[in-house]
């Protein structure tokens, strides 16, 4: 708590100076007498003081809570006078979240308040990913005449934090809980007939072709097919040119990418599919730990590991990956840091390969290599250190916000290679309702999502458009089940 | 802790609405104890008002080019109407206070001078102030970039009065074509120069000379258009207005400057002053407060006193004392305000009680002010009312230091 005491001894003083010197000096009676004003007025300022009794109760909502991130999240902060008397001057000021931007209302307000009355901070914040905490609110009081101050921070009731919901998806009935199901009774024991081989001591009898052995005398083991889950690959693309977004205080289409495969991820992993994470076009030192030669980020299936150390591994893995893409999204449509092709690979769209490691070189834009291809290995290495780490049979899903050809060519690239590819893009340019969703930069690059949305269709891959303004679980699922259909 | 920016713009609304409240009557009260000067307090209120507007325009989001034309047009009647205002009213004074009939009435007759100048100068500080505290405070930035231009604007009237002026002194009988070629020649020679230097070194903050430069020379024109007619009569107006034998000798003298130099150079170089005065007065409020209740304030004391010197009732002496207390803490608190909530949450209800106590403080010590007078007039020293006047503020300031330890 701090007290603070203003005064107005100097310009009521300098006032009554003026007054009594120009009095003296033309003797003027009304001159010298009018120096009494300001003496009343820095008196009435000396003399006032707060009330004895100010107790105040401060509550705060949050709605939606939680809350997914990029979503708009309203909060309201009221301030109630629990005194017996009236609290002339009460200034309040919420502790937002270090992170989180107001994008209309604000986060402080100043009320007048008699006994019983409140004052209401109304405000919207765009949520993060995970908690945010408010800090305590400031509470500022002031006597009638404004000189006595009194500062404290007061906890409030209500709503602590703006929960980002990352929370696994609890419906048992999705679609890789039902694939994953499947899977895990065929391989059991499998009930799909595949094949027939020559006894060997041990098989189970049950398994023995008792039929053929009544006809003919041979010992035959009939097989059955053995199913697994699918394994699944879940590519994020993190490249600077997604780092931007609609409106300030939105988080970057790269942000909302990484959150649509983070849930993807983690439906699949809770529902035993082993599951691959990946990165791509991450600045140089970022994600240290997780990346490889060719700059890539990966986060492993790591089936010795308990699932309790599996989620905390992906847990931090996702964690850092948001802050390496960062919360400073630039403007749509402003040219992103760097190259926009930093730390990716470029692939040849007619071949839906890495052109040779001389070719990018010989490109007029890139004679200049950047830092990060400088420091990290050839954009033909990584390339293939992309795709030569997705497991054969294993489907993909890149979670990509579509601003340009890339993630078009990746998807290629793998549908050569036969995976099964889905492609998971965040509208991150959609409608906010209001004028920066009509700018012609949000404009553009919604056409050009779509283009890009029918050349993904055309090349056999699967597109899953998520609207932001709507909710994630619905673009989670649709993702899952094309990936786990049969 | 609260933070403590100050944004750009106005102050609250519901503080610019209490200082104009309180200033517009005041000055309205003040400019009828000096009725001789009305009009030229009038005007350079005007002035005063024009000169906030266009530092507005200039803070405004509008294309630069356009502001810098405009503020550079518009600096010459600001200028003028300011000029009018200040030297207008002294004008006016000395033609009412002088001459007089006995060396001791010049002394007095300076003092009315002063009062009466005082007066004006007050009331026009105090539309300064309220315009400002409507509008938005003035930034030392905001103040230089006015003043920046304005500076611009006056160098094409200046340079070409300069050379009217030295191609007068060098050739008395000038040739009327020959000498224009030849000043045009001189003048666009020496602009272009400037501009080029000046174009370099302003680059950096966004300025481009050749706007406001070419305003300059816009008002240079339309200035020399209306210099045959204008310039007598604004001799005679002024002349007219000085007593007796001065105005005389000043008409005289002013009539021979205008035959030797010619009306176009002494309009140009006026029209250069006049620009350059209302940079001069960017200049002086960039050490001033920034915000306009303080100017307001200062104003409204500055005209009460000078008003009460020359004859003002003591209870416009109070209301003014009062006022001009009243202004200063109702645009304090809404600065602290607006810095400490910011601009989106109402503040008019917190305001309005504020205003309320301060108002009651302030016309508590009106009253109290007003039996000081009477009791002094009456009571403790009937010969001698000022001083019992001054022993209860002398008692009252000895209280109060007391109270303030």
């Amino acid at each position: 708590m701090t007290r603070r005491r203003r005064t107005r001894r100097d310009g009521g003083l300098l006032v009554a100076a003026v007054l009594v010197g120009t009095g003296l000096l033309y003797a003027d009676a009304a001159l010298l007498s009018a120096a009494v004003i300001p003496l009343v007025y820095v008196l009435y300022g000396a003399v006032s003081r707060l009330p004895a009794d100010t107790e105040l109760s401060v509550e705060r909502s949050v709605d939606p809570s939680p809350s997914p991130p990029g979503t708009a999240v309203d909060v309201t902060l009221t301030v109630r006078n629990d005194a017996g008397g009236a609290l002339p001057d009460v200034r309040v000021r919420d502790g937002v979240p270090d992170g989180l931007e107001v994008v209309s209302g604000s986060p402080r307000a100043c009320g007048s308040l008699r006994a019983g009355e409140a004052v209401t901070a109304r405000y919207t914040v765009v949520a993060g990913r995970g908690t945010s905490r408010f800090d305590d609110p400031a509470v500022s009081l002031r006597s009638f005449a404004g000189t006595a101050e009194r500062t404290t921070t007061v906890t409030s009731a209500g709503d602590a934090a703006v929960y980002g919901s990352n929370a696994p998806p609890k419906d048992a009935s999705s679609a890789a809980a039902r694939a994953s199901a499947d899977g895990a009774s065929a391989s059991a024991g499998g009930s799909e007939f595949y094949a027939t081989r020559e006894y060997r001591p041990g098989d189970p009898m049950s398994r023995i072709d008792w039929t053929r052995v009544a006809k003919t005398g041979e010992y035959v083991t009939v097989q059955y097919r053995e199913e697994r889950p699918p394994e699944v690959a879940v590519i994020t693309d993190a490249r600077p040119i997604g780092r931007a977004s609609v409106a300030p205080g939105y988080p970057s289409a790269a942000a909302l990418s990484a959150h649509l495969g983070e849930r993807i991820y983690r439906e699949l992993a809770a529902s035993g599919i082993d599951a691959t994470a990946a990165a791509v076009g991450l600045d140089p030192g970022s994600l240290d730990a997780w990346v490889d030669a060719a700059g890539i980020a990966w986060l492993e299936v790591d089936t010795a590991a308990p699932g309790r150390r599996r989620d905390d591994r992906s847990e931090r893995f996702f964690a850092e990956l948001d802050g390496a893409i960062g919360r400073d999204a630039q403007p749509l449509g402003a040219a992103p840091e760097g190259d926009p092709t930093a730390g990716v690979p470029p692939i040849d769209p007619r071949t839906g390969s890495a052109p040779p490691a001389n070719a990018s070189a010989d490109r007029p834009d890139r004679s200049a290599p950047t830092e990060s291809e400088a420091t990290a290995a050839s954009p033909t290495s990584r390339l293939d250190g992309l795709l030569a780490r997705i497991p054969a049979e294993a489907r993909v899903v890149v979670c990509t916000p579509l601003f340009d050809e890339w993630p078009v060519s990746l998807a290629r690239a793998l549908r050569a290679r036969g995976h099964r590819t889905v492609v998971a893009a965040p509208e991150a340019a959609g409608s906010r309702g209001d004028d920066s969703a009509d700018s012609p930069d949000a404009r553009v690059a919604r056409i050009g999502r779509l283009a890009r949305i029918e050349e993904l269709e055309r090349s056999g891959a699967r597109a899953v458009s998520w609207d932001v303004d709507r909710s994630i679980d619905r673009a989670r699922r649709r993702s899952v089940s094309l990936l786990t259909e049969r | 802790m609260m933070s403590r920016e100050r944004p750009d713009g106005p102050e609250t609304p519901t503080g610019a609405a209490l200082v104009l409240a309180a200033t517009a009557p005041l000055v309205a009260l003040l400019a009828r104890q000096v009725p001789g000067e009305s009009v030229a307090l009038s005007i350079g209120c005007l002035g005063a008002i024009g000169f906030v507007a266009t530092l507005r325009v200039i803070a405004s989001d509008a294309a630069p080019r356009p502001v810098a034309l405009s503020v550079g047009l518009a600096a010459a009647p600001v200028g003028i109407a300011l000029a009018v205002g200040a030297f207008g009213a002294a004008l006016s004074a000395i033609a009412a206070a002088f001459p007089v009939e006995t060396p001791a009435g010049w002394s007095s007759g300076a003092l009315t001078v002063l009062g009466r100048v005082g007066t004006v100068l007050g009331c026009m500080l105090a539309a300064l102030g309220a315009a400002l505290a409507a509008s938005g405070p003035a930034s030392s930035a905001l103040l230089g970039r006015y003043a920046r231009l304005a500076v611009l604007s006056s160098l094409v009237p200046a340079l070409t009065g300069a050379v009217l002026l030295a191609r007068a002194i060098v050739s008395p009988r000038p040739t009327p074509g020959i000498e224009w070629a030849f000043g045009l020649a001189v003048v666009g020679i020496a602009v272009a120069g400037v501009a080029v230097v000046l174009q370099r070194a302003a680059r950096a903050g966004g300025v481009r000379p050749s706007v406001p430069v070419l305003a300059g020379g816009i008002s240079l024109a339309v200035a020399v258009g209306v210099s045959d007619r204008a310039l007598p009569r604004a001799i005679r107006a002024v002349t007219d207005r000085l007593p007796g034998a001065l105005g005389a000798d000043v008409s005289a003298a002013a009539t021979g400057l205008v035959g030797v130099y010619g009306a176009d150079a002494l309009s140009a170089l006026l029209l250069a002053g006049f620009v350059s005065a209302t940079a001069l007065v960017a200049a002086a409020l960039r050490g001033g407060p920034p915000d306009g209740s303080a100017l307001a304030a200062a104003g409204l004391l500055l005209g009460t006193v000078a008003a009460s010197t020359v004859g003002a009732p003591a209870a416009l002496t109070f209301a003014g004392v009062a006022g001009c207390l009243f202004v200063w803490e109702a645009g304090a608190f809404a600065a602290g305000l607006r810095d400490e909530v910011g601009r989106l949450a109402s503040t008019r209800r917190v305001e309005a009680v504020h205003a309320g106590g301060t108002a009651v403080a302030v016309v508590l010590g009106a009253l109290g002010a007003w039996g000081v007078a009477r009791l002094g007039a009456r009571g403790l020293a009937p010969d001698e009312p000022a001083f019992g006047a001054l022993a209860f503020v002398g008692v009252g300031i000895a209280l109060l230091i007391l109270a303030a330890r």
